[in-house]
């Protein structure tokens, strides 16, 4: 949990996109759409994973 | 983590969303993450002002419970806030102005003892 999770969201992102630009100009629009929405899943998983870590830290911290 | 890393974490999470602005969701999770990667560094040092203020407060002769919701409420803005700003960043700036009415609310609803030790006290005064 530390600066490399920044630097893989973007590693995933742009991964996405490429992988998204090259199925849509071979043709597989619905499979570039796939992907997209697979990436971001897996990316708002990650995301999400964090910030449950961050609100728990808040709700020990200020006894809420 | 000092706050030269906090800084530079900001710069370079900055820079990545910037350059992800063509996938807007992608950038606003990055920044989401930097933001939340820089306050899981910083909390811990929160956590030691916190009980400076609590050993002062209860020095001073406060009430303990006020103390508490002192420390609730200032709870609830920080959450507030992160949550508020990260929908403005992703442009729903109405979604942004429940969450703050949101947090209105509760913070209301934990100082509602103060309130009402307020009032006693007012209609003891005044009879």
């Amino acid at each position: 949990m530390d600066v490399d999770l920044i630097f893989k969201i973007a590693a995933i992102g742009i991964t996405v996109t490429a992988l998204q630009q090259l199925l849509m100009r071979s043709g597989r629009d619905d499979q570039a759409m796939l992907t997209t929405i697979a990436g971001l899943v897996v990316v708002l998983m990650m995301v999400l994973n964090e910030v449950r870590g961050l609100f728990d830290t808040i709700k020990a911290l200020f006894g809420l | 983590m000092d706050i030269f890393t906090a800084a530079t974490t900001a710069i370079v999470t900055s820079v990545l969303a910037l350059s992800l602005k063509n996938r807007g969701e992608l950038a606003i999770m990055i920044s989401i993450c930097g933001g939340v990667l820089i306050l899981l560094q910083f909390l811990p040092q929160i956590s030691e002002i916190i009980d400076c203020m609590k050993a002062m407060a209860q020095a001073g002769g406060m009430d303990g419970s006020y103390i508490t919701i002192i420390l609730k409420a200032s709870g609830i803005a920080v959450l507030v806030a992160i949550s508020s700003s990260i929908c403005k960043d992703a442009g729903q700036s109405a979604l942004a102005v429940k969450v703050e009415i949101a947090g209105r609310v509760a913070i209301l609803i934990t100082a509602m003892p103060v309130i009402y030790g307020l009032f006693n006290v007012i209609t003891k005064a005044m009879r």
